[in-house]
């Protein structure tokens, strides 16, 4: 028997091997974290929503399990995407796109709730200036989001848009984990985003080309792509920017790409690959085949 | 809660398979690959976070992580080296 933890290995180390990690690892991780193995294996969004139940076909058990699950990283977020995209399978007496589109449209409230413009506490301010009263913290770090074109009550449908928009400020600036968590959740959003449309995209994003789908032609081209070649041309960037909205093109450039090169590195890191996500999307779209509306 | 980035990276150990090809052989069903994407994800985390930079080449990453948890006072769970 070949041990998994041989770095020419392939295989991957059964569901019974996890159930201890936490206890192994314990010292090493920071506070907080006690449980990460076990929320990463078994405690996930999908894991949650389909436990076994008598209220067979209740779609509002589900919606109300989703909402009392909160991802521990977003990490365990990303995952729940990935996992969520390429759901198909039906579950407690619901269908497999009923079940999809809760579970993608879970993880962009989690998305939501941390970078939409009016209370998203990702632009909060660490160190001394955080001891200033709310509404100077507020002037001094907030985004100037009217000028980007994006309003403060965006929906969560559209949180997409937010996080291409974030690129175009120093928000992410100086802050490692801040743009670690920016990274992950691009590419959470970016997939919930996908299964909450599919198969019918058309009618829930409309048929011309705005900076609303433009914004997400850009996600899928920084965090589903192989390549880099789309993040190049910065036209396809200049396309996200609503009218009359002021953003600095070339730093969302270089921002995207570097985001793009790190998000193969996790996923590197992790033994996963591009690959591997697209074909979690590849499997929803033979899964539940696309609809054409005349 | 945020994603400790340095775990992440500290480690480049690869569990896929050599040609670096999908994890599964042929389709099926997403949510049994995402529970593979699970476990290959926390396995290559743990690795990161306990080995750390404690490998010393030449010698198996199990004995490396026998010893790194060794230090720490812990054991390897006895399940540890199944596998699928």
């Amino acid at each position: 028997m070949k041990a998994w933890l041989d770095i020419d290995s392939s295989q991957i180390p059964g569901a019974g091997s996890f159930s201890k990690l936490d206890q192994a690892g314990g010292s090493r991780r920071p506070k907080g974290l006690e449980h990460c193995f076990e929320c990463m294996l078994h405690g996930g969004l999908l894991d949650v929503m389909c436990a076994r139940t008598r209220r067979t076909g209740d779609a509002s058990l589900l919606r109300a399990r989703a909402q009392e699950y909160r991802p521990l990283t977003p990490l365990h977020l990303h995952l729940d995407a990935i996992e969520t995209v390429g759901w198909t399978t039906d579950s407690v007496g619901l269908s497999a796109r009923v079940i999809r589109r809760m579970a993608a449209r879970w993880v962009l409230e989690c998305v939501h709730s941390y970078w939409n413009p009016r209370t998203g506490r990702s632009y909060s301010v660490r160190g001394p200036q955080a001891r200033k009263p709310g509404f100077l913290r507020r002037a001094d770090h907030w985004p100037e989001w009217n000028v980007l074109g994006v309003d403060d009550d965006v929906s969560v449908e559209q949180v997409h848009r937010v996080m291409v928009a974030v690129a175009s400020t120093s928000v992410l600036d100086n802050d490692e984990d801040l743009f670690t968590r920016w990274i992950f959740d691009c590419g959470s959003t970016f997939l919930a985003t996908h299964a909450l449309n599919w198969p019918n995209h058309t009618v829930m994003l409309g048929h011309r080309v705005t900076p609303e789908l433009s914004s997400l032609a850009l996600l899928h081209a920084a965090f589903i792509d192989e390549d880099e070649s789309r993040l190049e041309d910065e036209r396809q960037i200049a396309r996200c920017v609503p009218r009359s909205a002021e953003w600095d093109v070339s730093a969302v450039k270089v921002r995207l790409m570097e985001g793009w090169k790190r998000y193969g590195e996790y996923l590197y890191s992790f033994g996963l690959s591009r690959q591997v996500v697209r074909e979690q999307l590849e499997n929803l779209e033979l899964g539940d085949p696309m609809q054409l509306v005349g | 809660m945020q994603f400790p980035a340095a775990l992440a990276l500290s480690s480049c150990l690869d569990i896929r398979s050599q040609n670096g090809g999908p994890l599964d052989e042929g389709r099926c069903e997403g949510a049994i690959v995402a529970k593979r994407i699970r476990r290959t994800v926390a396995a290559n985390l743990f690795k990161a976070m306990v080995l750390g930079d404690a490998h010393v080449p030449g010698r198996s990453q199990m004995a490396d992580l026998d010893l790194a948890l060794a230090r720490r006072g812990a054991m390897l769970p006895a399940t540890f080296t199944e596998s699928t």
